[in-house]
């Protein structure tokens, strides 16, 4: 398996070449069967990754210790489901993960857009083919999953117990998915350029799969969330870690393009500014990967120190220098059709919209690489951690946060002082009153004041827009309220999808104002005794301890201390947080014990319970016990912002560009319209 | 007789005593596995199999000015958190344990969350905090974002405001006198035809 797995290593690499070569050369142009040869060799790409990820499967479902990789990262009692997240679990197995997961988008795009955009395909493939020669590359010299030792261990170094989680059989897929789909847009927004052809055409293509990478990212992200919080044991869900930042960075460029596209194809203006975005998008893919590799950055999630590293690096600057190259001999095809013309219009907004989001991924880029910064010119290593990117960041997100709910209430091109104030008045309103009642209520933190009443703007937006919507289609469709919505957002995906989209952003943002209120105790309690702990929202909890069981599962022994909650006298239930020692099939410990936190979830508040260790050699148990508010509603956040992303990107959602403009359907910011539509 | 079984006594003695090594190593391999047997009630079956710490939890753990300090202060350890999430998260490191003693000791001394950060500093250089102290070339890292933001958008205002006066200018020069440029006079204002005309415009379009 090892041997046909190397074998097809290095096949997808000649065929990568030979695709990349015919793509570049042009001779397609006038040959049929080169052009055929290039689609082949990306479905041929496609086949030798699937046989190398089987083969590497294969060899772990064996228990081929022997192969370097098997052993360092399974164990003959690793229950099998977690045999397929092995995979990804080291740098090898992850690179492969990228190249299959690049192959069959690669395939994706010369399958489903064949017809549509034939005449961009063969420079895409050209991309894709050059973008997977090179993952190959690195794997065949650097990091070949395939590698045998020298001896046969009896079993191997078993899987980190902190990636033994089920979110890690879903989350680094979803990461990839968004990381490395983001290559196609790459591919087509190069494939335009170098074509010329510059219409419409390609920006389509773009934004759909842009819309698909952004929906991944945004799901892998949230779900590395969830993985941090229930699996570290730290009690929060990001930590502004290196790696954190490193898949943050592309999804804010991602964000920023999904909005000014829309100018690009209402006005045919920002052509240069979304060539730009897209670019950056997929560099920051290339960067992130060459952070988390080459050790230049410390982060709890890097791969060790590696050569590998530098071979993104070498990528990164030759991708760079030839997409920019590019773009600057194309910048005169791309003139904008048209002009802002007003300060007051949705363009505006698009355009500050798209400042602070490249502001905030330059921030975040900013503080990543600070402390190299720092250390080459004071010669003093510091340490960039949270307190700095909190104090950063939180104006420029807040301002963000106001922008979400700005940006949909101000018509295109200009708004009339009377339609801003019709617009306003009610999303406004709640503003006011938010703010309002929470400083009557005695909150005084400034910040999650703020947010919590922007918040409140957006989601007063939303409604305001859904509701106006719904009533316009009852008035002239006489439908029901519920058959009204259903038509509104069926008809218009895209506009409504991303409205869900903003309210699961404003989730986000009111989830983080929890952080604030959050609540630590440490306690020691023996068998029988309890501890009190104050909630922000003034519930007393009380935890006692019932005592500590100790057994044995499949590749680990287990210590499980059980506690009894009650909330205001209430029994909630039972909390079981453990310690775990895991071990391979000889009871040979394999790695230090790790911690299972106890959860209880709620829409208000998390109980979270960490075992932290037992007093002597007895039962006696040293808990930290924290009360979470609002952390729940990251999840929630999640949930909607996937629901709106999936809307929007729904096939037959997308009208066209044309269509789009005279779409009856009542808009937002578009009062006038919809009286002349109406008339009409 | 006497001497016989005496004699007796000693060859089972010395066999016995041959025999004991097999019996006991025998003995060995039959038991299951080298548990510890809990000798009373709250004792732990397999104390080996978790960590275990001599110090129980005291209300000093808990102490509000310590743990704000510890939010920012950094563990010395690779783990790239702060001291009071490492040691209550990564039971494994000593060095977060070391610093926190060190902090409730200053407490205890009467420092507040300054003097204790500056205290921690002094010992063991900027690299003790969460993040750099704003001055110096530190502020480049703490201004420079939001300075880009803020000129940006000035540049981005500036070059909007031009725009907007210059097609302002440009309507009242080209604007064909007629009863519709006097609001009030036609059916309609100056605003509602610019709307119209936009929005006739862009469905011709």
């Amino acid at each position: 398996m090892t041997l046909l797995g190397t074998f097809a290593l290095w096949a997808t690499a000649l065929i990568a070449l030979w695709g990349a070569i015919v793509a570049f050369s042009g001779q397609w142009q006038t040959r049929p069967d080169l052009r055929r040869s290039l689609t082949g060799s990306v479905y041929a790409g496609l086949g030798l990754m699937v046989t190398a990820a089987f083969c590497l499967w294969q060899v772990f479902a064996a228990h081929d210790f022997n192969v370097q990789y098997v052993s360092a990262y399974s164990s003959r009692n690793l229950p099998p489901y977690f045999l397929i997240s092995a995979f990804w679990a080291g740098q090898k197995g992850s690179l492969l993960l990228w190249a299959l997961v690049l192959s069959i988008f690669a395939s994706l795009a010369q399958w489903l857009t064949a017809r549509r955009h034939a005449d961009l395909l063969p420079w895409v493939a050209g991309v894709t083919n050059a973008t997977l020669l090179f993952f190959v590359l690195v794997m065949i010299v650097s990091a070949n999953p395939f590698e045998r030792l020298a001896f046969t261990p009896d079993d191997g170094n078993g899987l980190n117990p902190q990636l033994q989680h089920p979110a890690m059989i879903i989350h680094p897929p979803m990461l990839y998915l968004g990381y490395i789909s983001a290559t196609i847009p790459f591919a087509f927004a190069m494939a335009a350029l170098l074509s010329r052809k510059l219409d419409t055409g390609w920006i389509h293509a773009i934004r759909k799969w842009t819309l698909v990478s952004w929906l991944f990212l945004s799901m892998g992200i949230t779900l590395g969330m969830w993985w941090a919080y229930v699996e570290l044991g730290w009690g929060g869900y990001w930590g502004w870690d290196p790696v954190e930042n490193a898949s943050f960075l592309p999804w804010l460029t991602m964000t920023a393009f999904l909005h000014s596209v829309m100018i690009q194809e209402k006005r045919g203006m920002l052509k240069r500014w979304n060539l730009t975005l897209v670019v950056i998008t997929f560099l920051l893919t290339i960067f992130g990967t060459f952070l988390t590799r080459s050790g230049v950055i410390a982060s709890v999630h890097s791969f060790t120190q590696s050569p590998v590293g530098w071979w993104f690096l070498g990528f990164l600057i030759v991708a760079g220098v030839w997409a920019f190259t590019l773009l600057y001999t194309r910048w005169p095809d791309l003139e904008p059709e048209a002009e802002l013309e007003s300060m007051a219009s949705r363009e505006s907004a698009f355009l500050f919209n798209n400042l602070l989001l490249v502001g905030i991924a330059f921030s975040v880029l900013w503080g990543t690489l600070f402390p190299i910064l720092s250390e080459a010119v004071q010669g003093t290593k510091i340490t960039v951690g949270p307190p700095f990117f909190n104090k950063v960041n939180g104006p420029l997100g807040l301002l963000l946060l106001a922008l979400t709910g700005i940006g949909p209430l101000i018509a295109w091109r200009k708004a009339s002082p009377a339609n801003i104030r019709r617009q306003f008045f009610v999303p406004g309103g709640v503003f006011v009153l938010t703010f309002a009642m929470l400083f009557a209520a005695g909150m005084r933190n400034f910040s999650v004041v703020m947010c919590l009443s922007l918040a409140a703007f957006v989601f007063g937006t939303v409604l305001q827009e859904f509701y106006r919507g719904t009533r316009a289609r009852m008035r002239m469709y006489a439908e029901g309220w519920g058959v009204a919505l259903a038509n509104l957002i069926a008809r218009n995906r895209r506009r409504y999808g991303g409205y869900i989209v903003h309210v699961g952003i404003l989730a986000y943002f009111v989830a983080f104002t929890g952080a604030a209120f959050r609540v630590d105790r440490q306690v020691s309690l023996k068998v029988g005794e309890s501890a009190e702990v104050k909630s922000p929202y003034g519930w007393t909890y009380t935890f006692t301890h019932m005592g500590v069981s100790q057994y044995t599962a499949l590749n680990r022994h287990v210590s499980a201390a059980n506690l009894e909650v009650r909330r205001d006298g209430v029994k909630l239930g039972n909390l079981v947080s453990e310690k775990r020692q895991h071990v391979d099939a000889f009871d040979r410990p394999t790695f230090n014990p790790s911690t299972e936190v106890g959860l209880m979830t709620g829409l208000r508040e998390d109980v979270y319970v960490v075992f932290e260790s037992a007093v002597g050699n007895s039962e006696q148990a040293n808990y930290r016990f924290t009360i979470n508010p609002l952390v729940g509603w990251v999840w929630i956040a999640g949930c909607i912002l996937t629901l709106g992303g999936l809307i929007a990107m729904w096939p037959g959602s997308g009208v066209g560009p044309k269509a789009a403009n005279i779409d009856v359907g009542p808009q937002a910011g578009y009062a006038a319209t919809l009286a002349g539509a109406g008339k009409s | 007789m006497p001497r016989s079984l005496a004699r007796r006594q000693f060859l089972a003695l010395g066999l016995g005593g041959l025999a004991l090594p097999t019996l006991l190593r025998g003995q060995q391999r039959a038991t299951p596995a080298p548990k510890p047997v809990p000798a009373q009630a709250d004792q732990l079956y397999d104390p080996n199999s978790l960590e275990r710490r001599d110090a129980i939890v005291e209300e000093t753990d808990n102490d509000a000015t310590a743990n704000e300090a510890e939010h920012r202060l950094a563990c010395p350890c690779p783990c790239t958190l702060d001291v009071f999430t490492c040691r209550t998260t990564d039971f494994t490191c000593s060095y977060s344990p070391a610093r926190h003693k060190e902090v409730v000791a200053l407490v205890e001394q009467g420092m507040n969350v300054q003097q204790i950060l500056d205290t921690m500093v002094a010992r063991y250089g900027e690299e003790a905090l969460m993040a750099p102290i704003p001055k110096g070339f530190n502020l480049v890292g703490y201004l420079l974002p939001a300075s880009v933001v803020l000129g940006l958008s000035a540049i981005l205002i500036a070059v909007l405001a031009l725009r907007q006066r210059a097609a302002a200018v440009a309507a009242v020069a080209t604007a064909p006198p007629g009863p519709h440029s006097r609001p009030g006079e036609g059916a309609l204002t100056p605003d509602e035809i610019a709307l119209v005309d936009r929005e006739l415009h862009e469905l011709e379009s």
